[in-house]
């Protein structure tokens, strides 16, 4: 301790010493000090300590800390080894440390050598949460996640020794060269599939970004660094309410980079959650496919700014080529809110999936031609398709129906695949072109030339291409249509104005359903249900978007407007009442009044209301509505168009035509006629657009092909209308004991099974096809070999099964225009007609193969079950009241059967077990009752499988017959199954698996 | 990651001056960071020597953690005192915690005979330093003052000499001889 005297003395020599030259100092220090050495000693020490003290402490402390840091860094690397790994090469600096190519020197493999920056490791207890975090990640064992080999310390360094991967990071490629949109998908699957594990695991990335994406030049892509992200956090606060703040880097680059794929609740400093992977990798996937990061800014600042308050630019705009579901996912992706987000990788993952799927299988039209056994009346059709680009790229694709094929089977799927990978490239080019997809075909009939007949000539338009528009409709001026967009119940509601193709959003995302669109007569609002929470509402929303207003509650189809547009026709069920009423009221939903009641079980909307659209119609003149209506007596199939007098609300029925559903319909604008969605078969039942003359009631196919139409919506001149075309896509999978989401693919048509699989006995799978441009059964090896078309063509078949002892195939036909069983060998020979009943359907065969049993209309159109003889013959009636799809059980004692239940409350369709005698089911259980189910039975008879469709992914369950609770069989994450079959033993699983896809399209007639 | 706004980091640093230790862990990373930062500049070598823009950088760090601009508060040396005192306080617990890592000799130490040989990298033991910074404080308050503003708050000559209010040629005179006597102190510390 000093004396401050002293000090004050020897400061003031010192000074007085550093004056004068070095030479003089001396004689100058013996003058001051006297005889004080000491003193002397002192001032002498400090004066040769400032000559070597050189620039000590001149250079700022940040800079001394920071080069002695580098310095240590260094010499580590440069001694060569860390720990047992031999350092080859620098692979990289990034902010997380730096990465070395090494040589393990014990197992002699090349590793990745990173190591951590001294600050991420300070804290022991985030470095041992790291390092489990690590571990965990690592031994999911993903092939899109990397390999950690070691998490270890060597000279007071951290490091993470990992797989070596050749190739180079997501960054490079990026900074490259504009990657295809196909692969840009391909790459986004892996990576949200490495996502999908590790949340699974309970694991958070928290720094998904292109530098941390690595791509083999085998095309696999490995996601690095899981777990670091949190090592590099900052503390959580201690319990203060000062704002929230992340750890700043202040490289320019490193904060740019690492900024640019942030989340808003990262921004933010809030806890993070799996959901902020999902908006990080959103970023990712928008910056492959436009080359540049959604959200941008000079700064750091900026750039956060833009990720909490900006809308990024869309891609397509930017960037020709990009589908509008991609727009769609990366913007669902990017959601501020995360709610709005998509709530798991998972369903990230299955529309990346899908949108993967939908450009290999490319989005191709398939018209065909109706089968000549079918009865005069229907259609002839020639079908010609034409893809017409508009932009600088012309691309123009024919293709002529019928396919008219005979090739044998492994050729026809060789051909095919390769086709639909031509046809896939061809739309992938189509897309870039960003075209109107358009579609012509002329449609003669039989009638008399001079008279106009509507839409006997049209020209199609898609108007999206997103494969997920449920509904449409269009304004009655034709400018604007609006359209139901997004599946998984969050859809929004869209407004197109068509001549300039612009898309506005007016209703944002909802968890629920939107259904019933129409617009208002006047065109300047829209009319939506929103079914939310098991309540539909009937809503308003002006033209460009705004305030809904809340019209109707309960409501359960669209509205149709009186002509003068102050009034609206609906329907409500009404199930305590037993009845479905029709409704009309003013169009602000106020002075509701019942016109007509009906039997609910009788009356629209059915069992998959939301799954359609559905609506009546109000004549022109006012005086009528017109809709849909079963016959009084219940079947399953039996519809009619019912006009009801707006007067005093009695009915007559329009039609002898009769269908197996009836959706939504609207009338020609000279009131001559209507436009309806309708389906004709049972065994396949699309919707298509028929013109149905008013009074007389004749009614015609206008669209002939195998798409699904859903919902009609007609300009006020009649001259163009919208509808939702659906495609389905499907291929059949087989799967083995027990581990039956494990499915491996055997076809590869894209339309394969959808309305038929059965085993045979040897192993093979029947299935529907239609590679010969009508549909028949088709026999494959369970390894997917030796496809082969079983039934002749032209056939309109399904639902095969095969007799136990082997010997034939039974199946639907409605070749002749009803469908009726047929028989014949398993080769496909000795075809031969079993029933020549109404419309019969659903066989299933008898124990001992002598009997087959089955659903069919009697005299007085209802559906009753019968058995007939597998030699034909008369058929025997069983039942007495009315069921349909009859599946014995595997003990041949009873039979699952779908039935109308009249002792419930209320009244509905339910699975039952009937005994063999008919009379009346045993038990019932509340099974999907869509007219898509397929009920099977398990092998041991204790459990019926069936049919499960939640947010578009559909799964196997199987409802034990003790009445226990139902339990899932698979674990499909993505995906409908529109049919599947067990082999006999219960070992094998085959089903029809794809997707549907629906597009608004643009129907204007020609003249 | 993100960064504090110059005010938040200003608010910061008052209530830490106010006795509030959370602020600090807030502020603590914030240098850490620009710390990482500027090492990893030097090994990749985008800082040959000490070139201008190697100051620039190293001046822009100080910028972003100490911000002139926006200092709002009456009482400028109040406030730079602050800062100063915040970074001696972060960069010396820092090295403190990588000496005791490494058991043995701190992370951020390079010996002082090897500075002189490296002059251009000159380093010092940064707890010693602040050891002997105590020391010097204890009869001498300015020059400890002086020299925890220039070394630890990265503050020239003449910020210095504004925020003491005494006039450059005083902190130069003061700094030389507080360079000296922590010199010799650290010395002999080693020896």
């Amino acid at each position: 301790m000093q004396d401050l005297e002293r000090w004050q003395r020897i400061e003031t020599l010192y000074q007085a010493a550093l004056e004068l030259s070095e030479a003089e100092r001396a004689a100058f220090l013996d003058q001051a000090c006297g005889g004080d050495k000491a003193l002397r000693a002192e001032v002498v020490s400090l004066l040769a300590s400032h000559k070597e003290a050189g620039d000590f402490l001149v250079a700022p402390a940040l800079q001394v800390a920071a080069e002695a840091m580098a310095s240590e860094q260094e010499e580590v690397v440069s001694g060569g080894a860390i720990g047992p790994y031999k350092i080859i090469k620098l692979l990289g600096r990034g902010g997380m440390g730096e990465v070395y190519l090494a040589q393990d020197t014990r197992l002699g493999r090349r590793v990745a050598l990173k190591l951590l920056p001294a600050y991420f490791t300070r804290d022991a207890e985030r470095l041992r949460r790291f390092q489990q975090e690590a571990r965990t990640a690592s031994a999911l064992n993903h092939p899109n996640v990397i390999t950690i080999f070691e998490i270890g310390e060597a000279s007071t360094i951290q490091f993470i020794a990992t797989e070596y991967i050749e190739g180079e990071t997501l960054r490079h490629l990026v900074a490259r060269q504009p990657i295809d949109v196909g692969d840009a998908i391909a790459i986004a699957v892996q990576i949200a599939s490495a996502l999908e594990a590790a949340h699974d695991a309970g694991i958070v990335h928290r720094d998904i970004k292109p530098e941390n994406l690595m791509l083999r030049p085998d095309g696999i892509v490995k996601v690095l660094d899981f777990g670091l992200a949190k090592l590099a956090e900052r503390q959580a606060l201690r319990g203060t309410d000062s704002p929230p703040a992340l750890q700043l880097s202040t490289d320019p680059g490193v904060v740019m980079g690492t900024a640019s794929y942030m989340s808003p609740e990262q921004a933010r400093g809030l806890k993070v959650d799996a959901r902020t992977d999902i908006f990080s990798l959103g970023v990712v996937l928008y910056e492959m496919v436009s080359g540049s990061a959604p959200f941008q800014g000079a700064t750091t600042s900026d750039v956060i700014a833009a990720i909490l308050t900006q809308e990024p630019p869309p891609l397509a705009p930017q960037l020709a080529g990009v589908p509008e579901t991609l727009q769609w996912i990366v913007d669902k992706a990017l959601a501020k809110e995360r709610k709005v987000r998509y709530q798991t990788v998972a369903e990230l993952l299955a529309d990346l999936k899908k949108l993967k799927k939908q450009l290999e299988f490319g989005v191709e039209q398939k018209p065909y031609a109706p089968p000549a056994r079918l009865p005069a009346g229907a259609t002839a059709a020639t079908a010609r398709q034409t893809l017409i680009a508009t932009s600088d790229k012309q691309i123009e694709a024919t293709t002529d129906a019928p396919i008219a094929r005979r090739t044998s089977g492994a050729e026809v799927i060789t051909t095919s695949i390769k086709q639909h990978k031509r046809v896939a490239a061809l739309v992938g080019l189509a897309i870039v072109a960003a075209i109107t997809l358009a579609l012509y075909w002329m449609i003669s009939r039989g009638r008399s030339a001079n008279q106009a007949t509507p839409f006997a000539a049209f020209k199609v338009s898609r108007l999206t291409t997103t494969g997920k528009a449920s509904f449409a409709a269009i304004s009655p001026d034709g400018k604007y249509a609006v359209h139901v967009m997004g599946s998984a119940g969050q859809p929004s509601l869209w407004l197109r104005h068509i001549a300039t193709g612009s898309d506005k959003e007016i209703v944002p995302a909802i968890r629920g359903t939107l259904s019933g669109l129409a617009f208002s007569k006047d065109g300047s609002y829209i009319y939506y249900d929103q079914f939310v929470k098991g309540e539909v509402a009937l809503y308003r929303v002006p033209l460009l978007g705004g305030i809904a207003q809340r019209l109707v509650a309960d409501i359960d189809t669209a509205v149709s407007f009186s002509p003068d547009g102050t009034q609206m026709a609906y329907v409500r069920g009404l199930p305590q009442e037993g009845k479905a009423a029709l409704i009309i009221a003013n169009a602000d939903g106020s002075g509701e009044q019942r016109l007509a009641s009906f039997n609910i079980v009788y009356a629209y909307p059915p069992l998959s209301a939301l799954a359609q659209m559905w609506g009546p119609g109000w004549s022109p003149d006012g005086a009528t509505i017109m809709m849909g209506i079963r016959d009084s007596d219940p079947n399953l199939y039996n519809w009619n168009l019912v006009a009801v007098s707006v007067k005093d609300g009695t009915t007559r029925q329009l039609t002898a035509q009769r269908w197996s559903s009836i959706g939504q319909m609207a009338w020609l604008a000279d009131g001559k006629g209507l436009i309806v969605a309708a389906a004709e078969h049972p065994i396949y039942a699309p919707h298509q657009l028929w013109h149905v003359a008013y009074p007389d009631g004749a009614a015609r196919k206008i669209t002939n092909d195998l798409n699904n139409y859903i919902g009609v919506s007609l300009t006020a001149d009649a001259n163009s209308l919208i509808t939702v075309q659906s495609e389905q896509l499907s291929n059949v999978w087989v799967a083995t004991d027990g581990d039956w989401s494990h499915t491996s693919q055997v076809t590869s048509n894209n339309h394969d099974g959808i309305v038929g699989i059965a085993w045979t006995p040897d192993r093979r799978v029947l299935y529907t096809s239609i590679a010969t441009g009508s549909r028949e059964i088709w026999a494959v090896s369970a390894d997917g070999t030796g496809a082969k078309q079983v039934t002749p063509d032209p056939g309109l078949e399904g639902r095969p099964v095969v007799t136990p002892d082997g010997r034939y195939i039974v199946f639907v036909s409605a070749s002749t225009g009803i469908s009726h069983l047929w028989r014949c060998d398993l080769d496909g020979s000795n075809l031969r007609q079993l029933t020549n009943g109404q419309s019969e359907s659903s066989p299933s065969c008898s124990l001992d193969s002598r009997w087959v049993y089955y659903s069919a209309l009697n005299a007085n159109m209802k559906r009753l079950l019968w058995k007939i003889s597998i030699d034909g013959g008369e058929p025997v009636q069983l039942s007495d009241f009315s069921c349909g799809g009859p599946t014995l059980s595997p003990d041949g004692k009873q039979f699952a059967v779908t039935f109308i239940d009249e002792t419930a409350t209320p009244k509905r369709y339910r699975v039952g077990l009937l005994p063999l005698d008919g009379r009346s089911p045993t038990k019932a259980f509340d099974l999907p009752t869509s007219p898509r189910q397929i009920i099977r039975w398990t092998a041991d008879g204790r459990g019926l499988t069936y049919l499960d469709t939640r947010a578009g992914v559909t799964n196997l369950w199987a409802q034990p017959v003790d009445g226990s609770p139902a339990k899932p069989l698979t674990d499909f994450k993505s995906d409908l199954i529109f049919y599947y079959d067990w082999s006999r033993d219960g070992k094998r699983l085959a089903v029809a698996r794809g997707l549907m896809t629906n597009d608004a399209v643009l129907i204007n007639e020609s003249r | 990651m993100t960064t504090l706004s110059p005010k938040e980091i200003t608010q910061l640093l008052r209530a830490w001056s106010k006795g509030d230790q959370s602020a600090l862990d807030q502020l603590t990373p914030l240098v850490h960071a620009e710390l990482h930062n500027l090492a990893r500049r030097y090994l990749s070598k985008e800082m040959p020597g000490h070139t201008l823009q190697a100051t620039a950088l190293v001046n822009e760090a100080y910028m972003r953690l100490i911000d002139w601009q926006n200092v709002e508060w009456q009482n400028r040396a109040h406030f730079f005192g602050v800062s100063a005192q915040l970074m001696r306080h972060i960069l010396v617990d820092y090295a403190r915690s990588r000496r005791s890592h490494k058991r043995g000799g701190g992370a951020i130490e390079v010996s002082l005979d090897q500075a002189a040989v490296i002059s251009s990298e000159r380093a010092a033991d940064f707890v010693a330093l602040d050891d002997a910074l105590n020391s010097l404080a204890a009869f001498d308050a300015r020059k400890s003052r002086i020299v925890e503003l220039r070394f630890f708050g990265g503050l020239s000559i003449e910020e210095t000499a504004e925020v003491m209010q005494i006039s450059p040629t005083t902190v130069k005179r003061e700094w030389s001889l507080a360079q000296a006597w922590l010199y010799r102190e650290l010395k002999q510390g080693e020896g």
